[in-house]
């Protein structure tokens, strides 16, 4: 496996889409935490100079969004990037390079997959650290702090990482399984688009408290970060009372979310990756 | 002689739905032998090679490579071939030069990758030129990717090639380095090499044995040696009575036909026809030899069928 990733690598280093990518993320993240810092910092101390108590641009909530909104673009890059680098590859039936080294179909299946971790975790580091390391350097290093002193954040990031490297899973087990460029695009952003709607149909159908699909969702997973009490949600509950829909606004404490999200995520991953693994095993390569 | 089969296949078989692209194939390439696979388009020959390198799953039958019939060693089998089937596998957003050190690196040919390993690699398809040139694949010509497909097959010393079609896209120049290449790879390492071709001169220039197949049927299987004593020669001679000589060849079982030349078929001893005409006091006034080809053997066993 290990000659596999050195090739990837190789191949990888030339690919300009990855830097270019990589170029991207840490410039968003060095000029959002250059912002938000220089923003929050003059307006705290305007408010200190007039004689207010003025929290909102300090609150987690308001820093822990500075965050996750940027980094949304971490996934969005992966995607495309792993969509090109392997896409090329089956359009070029390069995989029959790999299976004439020597490699089984399973090793070569999984290490598209853990090469697809090496390169989200690489775009996550290009982000992470100049967010960090420029908010450290800011006035009163109240970025870093803010974050990392967050109670809430620190789960929301676990969560935001799990869900982050599901999406790959299934786009390579698409790949995989259908070793085709065009189909692969349209199946995966069918199953998003699929999975869309039913995370807005149950969500809006079920009485409180059963979110799982919503939490691909960029926009949830910020609610639900920046929530002092991340367990509570409020969906619509409609019921049929003497033969009529009724709807009414329900809140309530749900299923602590990184459990839901470790299930679900976990289920996904497993659920793709076994049946994409089961049918690059079986079927005809180009 | 059974224990030196690099590859055997018994009754293999391939369904894409309900048409047969391989039907009960069973054939054997000896160590050493050139075997060329002969078929029209679409007869199954790309089918059989894929299946073999792992790339397709048969729909029944066994093979083996290198006497190893279990399909879960087939992984490690692979290590010791190399194939190329209809075009080269090639990454085209990278140099040839960056191909080969790709290759060498999948192979764990660390090492190779910083010695001249890559140059005589690449001197060796006449591609040396390019190793300094930052060109991407994607811009060669057709031809420059056939011999940077080959010579991406030779990394790591295979002992057996598959090699589909490897002359596509070559000038004749190039066809015929390319021959020089596996011929030498033959003689001097041993190769056991299985290639398709639709040139049949020029694979009858380098098959040490032949395979005929067609509608996913093979045909025959013959060696270099008995092909040339299937195929013999055709004789044309005019002589001074030819009813006469008709009667006379015909009468000691040779295939004549008499159209004011006598054409004489699949002739071994050409020398034996000319003794009896001359035995019979019968003057030659034309004579011509013409070699049988393997195109006209395909074309015999196909039934006249071209399209080859």
């Amino acid at each position: 496996m290990f000659k596999l990733f050195k090739s990837y690598w190789f191949r990888l280093k030339r690919f300009p889409f990855f830097w270019v990518a990589i170029g991207l993320v840490a410039l968003v993240a060095i000029a959002s935490v250059s912002i938000v810092t220089t923003v929050s910092y003059y307006a705290y101390t305007y408010a200190q100079s007039i004689g207010e108590v003025y929290n909102a641009s300090l609150s987690l909530t308001y820093l822990s969004y500075q965050f996750l909104i940027p980094s949304s673009l971490v996934p969005i890059l992966v995607l495309l990037i792993i969509a090109i680098f392997f896409l090329r590859d089956v359009q070029h039936g390069v995989y029959r390079n790999q299976l004439l080294s020597g490699f089984s179909r399973t090793q070569v299946y999984l290490g598209t997959i853990l090469f697809s971790y090496f390169i989200f975790l690489t775009i996550f580091a290009a982000f992470l650290i100049p967010f960090y390391v420029v908010g450290a350097c800011m006035p009163r290093n109240l970025l870093p702090v803010s974050i990392l002193d967050g109670k809430t954040s620190s789960l929301s990031y676990l969560v935001i990482l799990i869900t982050d490297l599901t999406l790959p899973v299934i786009l390579d087990s698409i790949i995989m399984m259908t070793q085709n460029r065009g189909a692969s695009i349209g199946i995966f952003f069918g199953i998003y688009f699929l999975v869309s709607m039913f995370g807005l149909i149950t969500t809006f159908s079920s009485v409180y408290g059963y979110y799982q699909l919503a939490e691909f969702f960029t926009n949830y997973q910020i609610s639900k970060a920046s929530s002092i009490v991340p367990n509570f949600d409020t969906a619509i509950k409609i019921e049929l009372v003497d033969g009529v829909y009724q709807s009414s606004s329900v809140t309530g404490r749900t299923i602590p979310l990184i459990l839901k999200t470790v299930f679900t995520k976990v289920f996904y991953m497993a659920a793709f990756g076994v049946v994409g693994g089961v049918v690059y095993n079986r079927r005809s390569l180009r | 002689m059974e224990n030196d089969y690099i590859i055997t296949t018994d009754n293999l078989t391939k369904a894409y739905n309900k048409s047969l692209a391989l039907d009960r194939v069973s054939i054997g390439i000896h160590k050493g032998e050139i075997l060329g696979l002969v078929g029209k388009n679409g007869a199954g020959k790309t089918t059989l090679i894929r299946i073999l390198s792992g790339i397709v799953k048969p729909t029944s039958g066994t093979f083996s490579l290198f006497g190893d019939k279990d399909p879960k060693h087939l992984p490690s089998l692979l290590k010791n071939a190399s194939c190329m089937i209809e075009h080269p596998a090639l990454y085209d957003e990278l140099s040839g030069k960056d191909n080969l050190i790709a290759t060498c690196l999948i192979k764990g040919m660390d090492k190779e990758v910083k010695s001249g390993y890559i140059q005589d690699r690449l001197n060796f398809v006449g591609l040396g030129a390019l190793y300094n040139s930052t060109k991407k694949v994607k811009d060669y010509s057709l031809g420059m990717k056939q011999r940077l497909g080959i010579a991406m097959a030779t990394i790591g010393d295979p002992k057996l090639m598959m090699l589909d079609e490897p002359t596509n896209g070559l000038d004749p120049q190039g066809i015929k380095e390319i021959r020089d290449l596996l011929v030498n790879l033959n003689k001097e390492k041993g190769v056991t090499i299985l290639i398709s071709s639709h040139i049949l001169p020029e694979l009858s220039k380098f098959a040490t044995s032949y395979a005929f197949i067609d509608k996913g049927h093979i045909l025959k299987s013959i060696s270099e040696f008995e092909l040339e004593k299937e195929v013999g020669k055709d004789l044309m001679i005019q002589t001074n009575d030819n009813a006469k000589a008709f009667s006379l060849l015909s009468s000691k079982g040779y295939s004549v036909t008499n159209d004011g030349v006598i054409y004489i078929k699949k002739v071994d001893d050409s020398a034996a026809v000319l003794n009896i005409l001359n035995t019979n006091q019968l003057t030659i006034n034309f004579f011509k030899e013409k070699d049988n080809t393997l195109e006209d053997y395909y074309m015999n066993l196909l039934g006249g069928n071209k399209n080859v």
